[in-house]
């Protein structure tokens, strides 16, 4: 923004400020004058601000004061009745400011503005977050709002050493990003590595946590995520006692954590509310789940391919028979109908509730028996895609993924069979072993170094043997650092 | 985080030598002791080997002559895997198709450099160990101990046989350890060379020394006796597949040694200029 | 790297295209000699839809030996010919006086056949008759496995019969036929001396005692 300068004459500011907001029917200039002479003019923007807060606590000081003319520093000081008040001289910070909801007052004769804190635009209440549901436990989540989902990471962590630091990214749409971190339990090196990469960022809008991810993380061209993201405040408080850093933005619900760890992906909030039995049986079904996924088409087809041996005798037949009159080789056949379950779930979910239903039993249910009715596919391959979309849905985490080597473990498994998948897994491994987070190894705890960092790698120790380090990223902290 | 071999990994990485050689051993009445005294004898020398490389690795002579002692062993295990893969599975493709996918495989792990395929063959050691126990336990009750023969002079030859296989992998990788790994690299070797004698001796156990030594790959062919009711008959696929990942983890490991002397640090491939300014600003 | 990268999917859906021959999977096999040779029949199983149960059909080829025998098969079959779900190989009696010890060596180097493949003996009557005898698939395989888990005959699977037969020459196969009612049952064991069939043992005669071909 180029540079502007106010005068110490109020009809020039508001002449000033009227011009720069030109053709915006919000922008709302009102003029406030004292019984004594006090003139001041309040700007602020309609449907951003607090309109009884503006009334009680700006207007109605300025109308009743005593005073004939107030210098700005009197005016935030002795006459507006407000908690936030202050007088900017920065024109960047006072734009910040006022676009985000403050209300800015001019004085007569001072050409100092003073910021009064009026926010007070809808927001939505702290609900449970869709896609990350527990069964018991915490069951409040980030809305959209920047500075209640502060509150709410505050609110859980009441430790003077969990530290805000602001930013402000994106050329246009200016936004709040804070970097949250418990100092002296963060590594440093961490946190500069992070406040460097957001530094470091020239964009144009920020409209979500996403259009930071995908710029800050390692390894962008890896399916496999390297950040995390929560809408849980727990998560993200549990995540900061463990060393880790959150980056909170302004407008998301999404809170982006680093870094972030291979196991991460297998574990769920109810892991740590239920009980451990309970949990660990949930995680290894998740582990086996993603295997499942990611190999069971695959397998399929290497084992109709190249080994035909491994399968029960009448079982062969069986599929045999259903084979018998369908046009596509197996491996084309399996790959259209992943395709075909992708958009099968891509429809599914972009469609409003009920027709979500409907078109699931439609798409699933009627469209698959006719398929294999009708020869299209054999009865199995679709019993096989069921099972790996069902078993994909099981790790969302790791969505992504599943999608992709999926296919390639198919593709290596059509042309390698069984040693094609065993090869295929091992360059997945080698792919995940060369992997870091923030300079973290991915495999960090699931290729332990030492027995203890399995406490919480593939199953869950429970709360009373788990030690206090149990985590590697915090046990690079200094001992004296910890709380 | 700085690289660092782990002693769990590097343990990891020397069981994976005797464990690449189950599918190709010739198994006699005398394997079981044969590959117990040649896997106790590379421990050895492997921990005296590792015990001696940081000295050894100062020299940029002795580094190349590394380099070019993992070339045989490398290039043995490759054909071995590829034929291997030829004559069980895939007979009607050429053998070169299967090496050229081999050798991607070997280089894209080597490209990682020797910690990381340490890192990785901890688990790959694990799945491997564990499918050979399940294919142990599975053919338990089919064993007839009267197959079982006390040590005979045929022994000492087919000790040799297999150290020949064994003992130059074990010690070029040894003097490309890291200091300090002497004793993983031992009890690795053990562990794997403990495996592989078990197995061995199931083998024999199992089909006897004459039909043993009919077939060209009788670990293999012995592990396809073993079957969950109805399911996984003639299963041997599932027993081989993790003993290739072990080859492949072998063969990572030598390309790794063989890539030493045009590496910048110990066995982490030289860095490209953007990697190098990635790191630097880390 | 990055041309390797953008031709990827172009060799994963290439290798998508891998289409295996229908197979005719085989689950016995029935060896008999004849005046010019040996002559091979194979219980190829045969399921239409999921419907349907598995039914066997029966290919008879001759030849020399078995590499040939085999050979000859698959040129008769519409599929691959299939031998890894093969479960029993019945020899005739006339084919078990000849040395078993080839066949049995190169079966077990055969890649497809299964080292557990049951082999017995058809006392009286040709294998091809005591096959054909049963509609059911696999039914013979059963029908010895039952019996050597009852221990009333032995249990001797290709691998075993194949080290006795090295390591002595003498084994003892089971043995089946043709009851007054035209089922297959239990028939003894076989004997086998310098890997031939030297004569067959009664079932209750197996423990020692006279001889009963």
């Amino acid at each position: 923004m180029d540079q502007i300068t106010f005068s110490t004459d109020l009809e020039s500011n508001i002449r000033l400020l009227q011009a720069i907001f030109q053709g915006d029917n919000t922008f709302v200039t009102r003029r406030a004058a004292g019984h004594k002479g006090l003139s001041c003019a309040v700007f602020f923007f309609d449907g951003m601000v607090n309109n009884i807060v503006i009334n009680q606590s700006v207007i109605r000081p300025i109308v009743c004061s005593d005073c004939a003319r107030v210098s700005a520093d009197e005016l935030a000081r002795t006459i507006l009745q407000i908690n936030d008040s202050r007088v900017e001289t920065d024109t960047d910070k006072l734009f910040a400011s006022f676009l985000y909801g403050d209300t800015v007052i001019f004085t007569e004769g001072d050409a100092r503005p003073v910021v009064v804190n009026t926010k007070g635009f809808a927001v939505r209440t702290a609900s449970e977050p869709e896609n990350e549901r527990v069964l018991s436990g915490p069951r409040e989540g980030f809305t959209e709002c920047f500075m209640p989902n502060l509150a709410l990471i505050r609110r859980r962590l009441n430790d003077k050493r969990l530290k805000f630091t602001f930013l402000r990214i994106g050329s246009r749409t200016n936004t709040v990003v804070c970097l949250c971190y418990l100092a002296g339990v963060c590594e440093q090196k961490l946190i500069n590595y992070l406040r460097r990469k957001l530094e470091a960022l020239d964009l144009d809008s920020v409209l979500d946590a996403n259009y930071l991810a995908e710029r800050i993380r390692d390894h962008r061209w890896a399916p496999f995520p390297t950040l995390g993201t929560t809408e849980r405040p727990d998560v993200v408080a549990a995540r900061l006692v463990e060393g880790r850093c959150a980056v909170v933005v302004d407008g998301s619900p999404v809170v982006l954590t680093a870094p972030f760890l291979f196991q991460e992906c297998f574990q769920s909030n109810d892991d740590y509310y239920i009980g451990f039995l309970h949990a660990n049986l949930s995680r290894v079904l998740r582990v086996l789940g993603f295997v499942c996924t990611l190999t069971f088409p695959a397998l399929y087809v290497a084992l109709l391919l190249y080994h035909r041996e491994l399968v029960p005798a009448r079982l062969l037949f069986a599929i045999s028979a259903a084979q018998r009159g369908v046009p596509l080789p197996i491996g084309w056949e399996t790959f259209l109908l992943l395709l075909v379950l992708e958009a099968l779930k891509e429809a599914g979910a972009r469609t409003p509730g009920a027709m979500g239903q409907t078109m699931s039993i439609v798409g699933g249910l009627v469209l698959g028996q006719a398929a294999v009715s009708a020869r299209f596919a054999a009865a199995p391959t679709v019993i096989v895609v069921a099972i790996a979309g069902v078993t994909g849905l099981m790790v969302p985490k790791l969505q992504t993924a599943s999608l992709w080597l999926r296919f390639a473990f198919l593709a290596a498994a059509a042309a390698y069979g069984l040693y094609g998948v065993g090869l295929a897994l091992a360059l997945v491994l080698v792919w995940l072993c060369r992997m870091h987070s923030c300079s973290v190894p991915y495999l960090l705890n699931l290729v332990p170094r030492i027995k203890a960092e399995q406490e919480d790698a593939w199953l869950r120790a429970p709360w009373f043997f788990m030690r206090y380090d149990r985590f590697a990223v915090k046990r690079n902290v200094r001992k004296e650092d910890r709380p | 985080m700085r690289e660092h071999m782990f002693a769990r990994w590097g343990a990891a990485l020397f069981a994976l030598l005797p464990l690449s050689e189950i599918l190709y051993i010739p198994v006699t009445s005398q394997t079981v002791y044969a590959v117990a005294i040649s896997s106790l004898l590379c421990a050895l020398f492997a921990a005296g080997a590792a015990r001696i490389a940081p000295s050894w690795q100062r020299y940029r002579v002795l580094q190349w002559l590394l380099a070019l002692a993992a070339v045989w062993p490398l290039v043995q295990s490759l054909s071995r895997m590829g034929i291997f893969l030829r004559q069980t599975v895939f007979h009607t493709r050429p053998l070169w198709s299967l090496l050229l996918l081999l050798a991607i495989c070997t280089l894209l792990a080597a490209s990682t450099g020797l910690n990381r395929c340490a890192m990785w063959a901890l688990p790959v050691a694990w799945l491997a160990g564990a499918i050979l126990v399940l294919s142990g336990v599975l053919t338990a009750t089919e064993l007839d101990l009267s197959y079982w023969q006390a040590p005979d002079a045929s022994l000492l030859g087919q000790t040799l046989e297999l150290m020949r296989t064994l003992l130059p992998a074990s010690i070029v990788i040894g003097l490309s350890l890291p200091k300090g790994l002497a004793g993983a690299a031992s009890r690795g070797i053990a562990a794997g060379g403990a495996l592989a004698a078990l197995i061995s001796l199931r083998t024999v156990l199992l089909l006897g020394v004459h039909t043993a030594a009919l077939l060209p790959y009788p670990n293999f062919s012995a592990a396809g006796l073993a079957s969950i009711g109805d399911f996984a008959r003639h299963g041997e696929v599932f027993f081989a597949v993790p003993l290739i990942l072990c080859e492949l983890g072998r063969c990572a490991a030598l390309a790794c040694v063989l890539l030493l002397p045009v590496t910048r640090t110990y066995g982490v491939p030289r860095l490209r200029r953007g990697e190098m300014h990635k790191a630097k600003t880390r | 790297m990055k041309l390797l990268a953008k031709l990827l999917p172009a060799i994963a859906l290439v290798a998508l295209c891998g289409c295996s021959r229908e197979v005719s999977p085989v689950s016995a096999l029935a060896l008999d000699k004849t005046e010019s040779g040996y002559r091979l029949t194979a219980e190829v199983v045969r399921q239409d839809s999921l419907d349907d149960a598995a039914s066997p059909a029966y290919l008879t080829v001759s030849g020399s030996d078995m590499p040939d025998l085999l050979q000859r098969l698959s040129n008769l079959l519409p599929g691959e010919l299939y031998l890894s779900h093969a479960q029993v190989l019945l020899l005739g009696e006339t084919a078990a006086e000849d040395s078993i010890l080839p066949l049995a060596d190169y079966l077990c180097t055969e890649n497809d056949v299964r080292l557990s493949l049951r082999v017995a003996v058809v006392r009286g009557g040709t294998a091809a008759d005591l096959m054909r005898n049963d509609d059911e698939v696999y039914a013979l395989s059963e029908l010895l496995e039952r019996a050597a888990r009852e221990g009333t005959l032995p249990d001797m699977p290709l691998y075993r019969a194949a080290e006795v037969l090295h390591a002595s020459g003498t084994a003892i196969l089971p043995a089946l036929t043709l009851d007054e009612f035209e089922q297959t049952a239990p028939a003894g064991t076989a004997v086998f001396a310098n890997s031939q069939l030297s004569c067959f043992l009664d079932g209750g005669e197996i423990g020692g005692g006279e001889t009963g071909a």
